[in-house]
């Protein structure tokens, strides 16, 4: 596999043309993009671009969410010589706007979220809609001859406000760091990679990269939250994910809160110490309950990003995942170092890659060269300067050691404080800001280290109240980025800083003060708690003012949130925790230390929608289908007997469909299952209720093996419901389900539920009306046993089709008539 | 008794955009998702609100009031067993909804 450029790279997919490649999900439909289509669509998505006017040189932005079509776009740009911009997803209007001014792009390319107005400067358009927009360019490699040097990307580094830099990275940068990642870890083609970090990071970007390389798999999330994830996990299979040890340390506390909330919290920490003297196929056996949690296949997590922990590490790798880790920055696309699967180390950044080498310079600074660092950044000169050492080698800024080739990051050369996500604070752009309050007399921002990393210290020369300077700090906030917000801050105890020989201040005193802990009494930590809580966080957002001071005892209605910034709040709330909350238990006089505790009592939200697999297994169909053809038919028959109408033109029907009928006896599923002809009914899954299921043991086995019966919501959420039809659907099934959610005890047909509308819109599949006449009181309601026998007949109706665009209500009434008038 | 609700459009749509479809699903209901049109969930927004007032209940249980067009196109809206004629009109940047209690 030797690529020169991505046109090369483009081309190799197809050594894997079936494989799946992007996952997403949008709704209730996935879509799915093999690595053949992802490269036809790549080629499309390049002429397109050349149409558009876009040349050799030209930038191209994107400001999205990941996608299938982040990942066409990127290399679409990259095949006809073009730059991508990438921006995080969650940036302002105004930063995005600063970044375009920077970089003057052709088009940009945005999320749903953001209104752009590019004037005649440049073209914008959702990147939703890329697939419309090429779905008329030619399938075939665009003659443009790409050189290994050209430019292929920028990306802004996350530093400093003030002055932000645009790292170019070329075409042969990216190449190589992917060979050398490959070099190291060997991935798989059935690598199934969930993809959590924004692909606007070189870290998400040359990875997802890599794992495409090699004819794997990656997952997209519609929103990356704590359940999605978890939830993701489990549907998708998924054995890898590239994550930030903020992540991990957060999935860890939740299994260890599990543990502990099921009693076994000490049997846990048993079990660790053992299993760390066991294989990894024991101790995944041995955590059978977490795996189960996390999905069950969960093998590989390749962290980067920010040091990680060693205890979170080990604790990990103790439960049988095994944690790479890896050490680089975007300067350099951006691996410099890292762990083998076989030859690892925890409490190391691994070897320099095989074609990279590392050196440490003077102060200890790790300096590194080789064809994966960058030449210079974006328009500057004088940054790209400093950046190298005069022979050459790219300056990282970072304190090391090197011992028989295995890197130990050590901290920084320059002060700066490193959030567990990985996204760095310079301390002169917040202080800039604060030295615009009078009060403040002197400020001095340092890293408060905690297990997770850092957060945004400001120890301050003030005068005036607590209460003021609260103000003035949440003054402060609302003119800095998310990411920089102070979190916390104190007083100093003198009246002014410790000073260096310059009279600058001694931030390293400061900070060793500020870490001291206990030893040194606080000025009042204050009321002020930002940031990491995610109650204050949601309530800002809502009221779009990141600087707002929000005290526990404020009511929401003093608070500014009215009914709908209310339930806004609710509703982030209930997904970044993972729980229920129900909004008539929140008014506006609800107070914020009110509505924290409904969170923390709020139920976790189940996963209780997670069907299981086995159902599906070949060998239970095998003998699920048997069972029902021969014994189960025959029982049936004992009571009813059946006349089928219609349908004729089912026989050569392949589906996927959803066939509906009317409920008017518990006898109804197995009738209409057996009416149906024998190609629909060898895979035809049955949506049966959720409380039958979970309450009627016996039923649920008889449902599920011979059925392929599978949970249903009868009562809200239906939404994991309806996304699980989708996915069988997805997979091929048909699906015999009952609109009117439950049996008609009068015979007559009862409304059907909106529900099977959406689903017949958004999946985009024929739907068969089917009805029985003569059934009903065959086996009533809560009858054990039939109470009498019954000549049947099922009608089957036509297929009828939906179109995207129909309104879903209209939809399940001309579904209710058909049923109806069958 | 009647009751007036004045919704921001731009701020509506903000909401929406951080509350996602979790908010979408609680404030409208679970079909409400696939819906796209913001300028018309604000007028229903609004209108639910105009109801509330009118039916001097709580702004809560947000997905109570069923609101329907008749014939002609105009909007009606029941809650807790009471009909309420309800009115809209718009701005590009803002709704208002009026809703009168039909009877008791």
């Amino acid at each position: 596999m030797n690529q020169r450029t991505f046109s090369d790279y483009v081309a190799d997919l197809d050594q894997f043309a079936g494989n799946l490649a992007l996952t997403s999900r949008s709704f209730l439909k996935i879509e799915r993009v093999t690595h053949h289509e992802l490269r036809l669509r790549s080629y499309q998505t390049a002429h397109y671009l050349i149409a558009s006017g876009v040349q050799r040189g030209d930038r191209v932005m994107v400001v999205a969410t990941n996608s299938p079509e982040w990942v066409e776009l990127l290399l679409g740009t990259l095949l006809i010589g073009g730059v991508l911009v990438p921006v995080d997803a969650s940036s302002s209007a105004e930063v995005t706007m600063r970044f375009a001014r920077e970089t003057s792009p052709k088009i940009v390319f945005a999320g749903r979220n953001l209104h752009l107005d590019g004037g005649s400067d440049f073209a914008t358009h959702f990147l939703d809609e890329l697939g419309a927009l090429v779905a008329d360019s030619p399938r075939s490699a665009p003659a443009v001859a790409v050189e290994p040097e050209w430019p292929a990307v920028i990306v802004f580094t996350s530093g400093t406000t003030a002055d932000p830099k645009g790292v170019v990275l070329t075409q042969e940068n990216i190449l190589a760091n992917i060979a050398g990642i490959l070099a190291r870890i060997d991935v798989g083609q059935d690598w199934r990679l969930l993809s959590v970090l924004p692909l606007s990071h070189m870290y998400e970007m040359s990875g997802s990269l890599s794992v495409l390389a090699r004819g794997a798999s990656i997952f997209y999330m519609p929103r990356v939250t704590p359940q999605a994830i978890v939830q993701s996990l489990g549907d998708y299979q998924i054995n890898v994910m590239l994550a930030i040890p903020q992540l991990l340390s957060l999935m860890l506390e939740r299994i260890q809160q599990t543990a502990q909330e099921r009693g076994q919290a000490k049997l846990f920490q048993t079990t660790l110490r053992i299993a760390g003297h066991l294989p990894f196929a024991l101790r995944r056996i041995l955590f059978h309950s977490v795996h189960s949690q996390l999905g069950g296949c969960l093998r590989i997590v390749v962290t980067g990003g920010a040091p990680i922990p060693i205890d979170v590490a080990t604790t990990w790798e103790r439960m049988g995942v095994l944690m790479v880790q890896g050490y680089g920055l975007t300067e350099t696309s951006p691996i410099l170092s890292g762990n083998g699967l076989s030859e690892r180390r925890l409490d190391s950044a691994g070897r320099a890659l095989d074609n990279v080498q590392l050196r440490i310079g003077e102060d200890g600074e790790i300096q590194a060269e080789g064809p994966s660092v960058f030449h210079g950044y974006w328009h500057d000169e004088s940054a790209t300067r400093a950046a190298f050492t005069e022979d050459g080698w790219f300056r990282t800024g970072d304190v090391g050691r090197l011992e028989d080739g295995w890197l130990f990051i050590q901290g920084r050369l320059k002060f700066a404080v490193v959030r567990s996500s990985g996204l760095k604070v310079f301390p002169e752009d917040v202080e800039v800001v604060a030295e615009k309050e009078p009060l403040i007399r002197e400020i001095c921002i340092v890293g408060l280290k905690d297990q997770k990393g850092e957060s945004v210290l400001a120890v301050l020369v003030a005068d005036g109240p607590d209460q003021v300077v609260n103000d003035a700090i949440a003054r402060i906030n609302a003119q800095l980025e998310p990411f920089q917000h102070i979190d916390g801050w104190r007083r100093w105890p003198e009246s002014d800083f410790p000073r260096t020989r310059l009279l600058k201040i001694d931030r390293r005193q400061v900070e060793e003060w500020a870490n001291a802990g206990e030893a040194v009494a606080p000025a009042k930590p204050g009321r002020f708690e930002a940031g990491e809580d995610p109650l204050v966080h949601v309530i800002r957002l809502s009221l779009d003012d990141p600087g707002a001071v929000i005290n526990d005892s404020d009511r929401l209605a003093d608070l500014g949130l009215d009914s709908l910034r209310r339930l806004t709040a609710i509703s982030m709330l209930e997904e970044q925790l993972g729980v229920s909350i129900s909004d008539d238990a929140v008014t506006p006089e609800t107070t914020v230390e009110e509505l924290r505790q409904l969170a923390g009592e709020g139920s976790p939200v189940e996963a209780s929608v997670r069907a299981p697999h086995w159902p599906y297994w070949r060998w239970v169909r095998f003998v699920g289908n048997g069972l029902r053809e021969t014994v189960l038919r025959g029982i049936v028959r004992i009571w009813v007997r059946t006349s089928v109408e219609g349908g004729e033109g089912l026989a050569d029907f392949k589906g996927p469909a959803l066939f509906i009928f009317n409920h008017s006896d518990d006898f109804d599923g197995p009738v209409v299952y057996h009416a149906l002809p024998r190609t629909i009914r060898t895979r035809l899954a049955v949506a049966t209720a959720d409380d039958v299921l979970r309450d009627h043991k016996m039923l649920a086995l008889l449902a599920r093996v011979c059925f392929a019966g599978f949970s249903f919501a009868r009562s809200e959420p239906y939404l994991p419901s309806l996304e699980y039809v989708g996915e069988m659907v997805d997979r091929g099934w048909n699906v015999l389900i009952s609109p009117e959610g439950r049996l008609s005890t009068t015979g007559r047909l009862q409304p059907f539920k909106s529900g099977i509308g959406l689903l017949a819109v958004s999946l985009g599949v024929p739907v068969i009306p089917v009805k029985t006449i003569g059934l009903a009181g065959t086996v009533p309601l809560h009858a054990k046993w039939p109470k009498r026998r019954s000549r049947v007949t099922v009608r089957i109706g036509q297929p009828m089709y939906f179109g995207p665009q129909m309104n879903y209500a209209d939809v399940t009434e001309a579904l209710y008539r058909a049923v109806e008038d069958l | 008794m009647i009751g007036i609700d004045l919704v921001s459009i731009p701020e509506f749509r903000r909401q929406l955009e951080i509350g996602g479809a979790n908010l979408v699903k609680r404030a409208f209901g679970e079909a409400a998702v696939q819906h796209r049109d913001v300028d018309q969930l604000a007028g229903m927004w609004a209108a639910k609100e105009a109801v509330y007032k009118a039916a001097e209940a709580p702004s809560q249980s947000l997905t109570n009031v069923m609101i329907t067009l008749d014939a002609s196109g105009s909007p009606h809206a029941s809650f807790e067993g009471q009909r309420f004629a309800v009115s809209l009109s718009r701005t590009a940047e803002y709704v208002v909804a009026l809703a009168m209690r039909l009877e008791k």
